[in-house]
């Protein structure tokens, strides 16, 4: 593939409304040992996670997944279908975020840069710690699944208006909510009832708010710029 | 198991693409609705959801130390295939995969038939379970927000979204008015929400 001059500044853009998807799939050269460091990380250190406390925290991350992909892994249905011949394995990494790429990828450089470097750093070709935001951005880019802004050919999330930070608050003010119901003495006077709904109100105020459109308006940017080849590789030089 | 994270399962897919055929592909999928319009509210299961087709992988580059050149070169691989990327997190529930396979055959039959009628080892429908069985590649981290916990299903958060509107509409409205006013409003919110208790319990 011949390497082109660095793209303009667009954005990446999704069409699931305030979720936008991002799919990248990485070139590795020991599948081995980055699934047993990905598992590892993930399911010995990873479910409850004081290492995936960030992206808990960071609040921004609806959904995301690492699979590996052996050289051998890509399904061959038909004596028909070419057999690949492949020199690598392939990490897949699928996630659903909300905000723009720009934000997040800068948050977690920011905050989670030695996560990042436990997934993709035992292995994955051309990585650079994570810490050097610019080339994490590059990256991002070059190893993207569709090539330009548009991360995916069809993207669906359910909640059209509502962030992830949005859901975890709903989802916190509905157990309030029925932790208060389920309280409610049959005689409550409305004195005491008062008492009670001003904690309430001081408890969920911060799961209160309103949700309008996306900030970020998909279609719109993805008709406003055309699907452009990736930036430049990763660079060859190392920081 | 790694495809799972509570009760959220997260499904991951990669079929071959017909020759010749990735380009209509493309189109087919750009057709189909999104937004409140999208098939997969049929179903009332799916979270998120997403196709890609991967036509070509990205290649790697080794600095000029590594190349015999000394000049950095390109390397990598060219896939012989197109592949379908089909990426799915879902309510596993009781019934699990199969389940959530069956719903997507009842709920959007047309859009699946023309989908995967592009694909190689597709025979229709009705093997679309054992079909999706030979695509499918384990997922060995699965990370999920808030979908693990038994609240966290799509009903549940769909429910929780309209109760945390309506309740800030509520907040606004009762501002100012008697206590008693605003214990009989709260009881009419909870008897329309159908709140009792909180739905962990």
């Amino acid at each position: 593939m011949t390497p082109v001059p660095s793209d303009t500044t667009a954005p990446l853009v999704g069409t699931g409304g305030k979720a936008i998807a991002m799919n990248l799939l990485s070139p590795m050269t020991f599948w081995s040992d980055v699934e047993k460091h990905v598992e590892y990380f993930g399911l010995q250190h990873g479910v409850t996670p004081q290492n995936v406390a960030p992206l808990v925290q960071l609040s921004f991350v609806q959904f995301a997944r690492w699979v590996v992909i052996s050289r051998h892994g890509f399904p061959r249905l038909s004596h028909d279908q070419p057999k690949e011949d492949l020199e690598y394995d392939y990490l897949l990494f699928a996630s659903n975020y909300n905000g723009q790429w720009d934000q997040y990828l800068d948050a977690f450089s920011s905050v989670y840069d030695w996560g990042l470097d436990g997934m993709w750093g035992q292995g994955c070709l051309n990585w650079v710690e994570a810490k050097y935001v610019t080339s994490l951005k590059r990256y991002v880019r070059w190893n993207q699944a569709r090539r330009g802004n548009v991360p995916t050919h069809y993207y669906f999330c359910a909640y059209t208006d509502a962030t992830n930070t949005d859901i975890v608050a709903a989802l916190d003010l509905r157990e309030k909510l029925g932790a208060f119901a389920r309280d409610t003495p049959a005689d409550e006077t409305p004195q005491a009832f008062d008492v009670r709904y001003r904690k309430l109100l001081r408890d969920v105020q911060h799961s209160l708010g309103s949700r309008g459109p996306s900030p970020v308006d998909g279609d719109l940017l993805a008709q406003q710029y055309d699907f452009v080849e990736p930036v430049a590789p990763p660079p060859f030089d190392r920081p | 198991m790694s495809n799972e994270s509570g009760q959220a399962y997260g499904l991951t897919v990669l079929s071959p693409v017909r020759r010749g055929e990735e380009e209509v592909l493309k189109d087919v999928l750009a057709r189909l609705p999104t937004g409140s319009n999208a098939p997969f509210h049929h179903s009332a299961i799916t979270h998120t959801a997403r196709w890609v087709v991967v036509d070509a992988l990205p290649q790697a580059t080794w600095p000029p130390d590594r190349d015999p050149q000394g000049k950095g070169r390109f390397a990598g691989d060219a896939l012989k295939s197109s592949y379908l990327l089909f990426d799915s997190n879902f309510d596993a529930g009781e019934g699990g995969l199969p389940s959530y396979l069956e719903a997507l055959v009842t709920g959007m039959p047309t859009e699946i038939e023309s989908i995967y009628t592009h694909c190689i080892g597709y025979t229709g429908l009705a093997q679309f379970a054992h079909y999706i069985d030979e695509c499918q590649i384990k997922t060995t981290f699965f990370y999920s927000s808030y979908s693990t916990e038994r609240t966290g299903t799509v009903r549940n958060v769909q429910a929780a979204l309209r109760v945390q509107s309506g309740f800030v509409d509520l907040v606004a409205e009762t501002q100012g008015r008697s206590p008693r006013e605003v214990q009989d409003r709260l009881r009419q919110f909870f008897a329309v929400h159908e709140i009792t208790a909180p739905v962990a319990s």
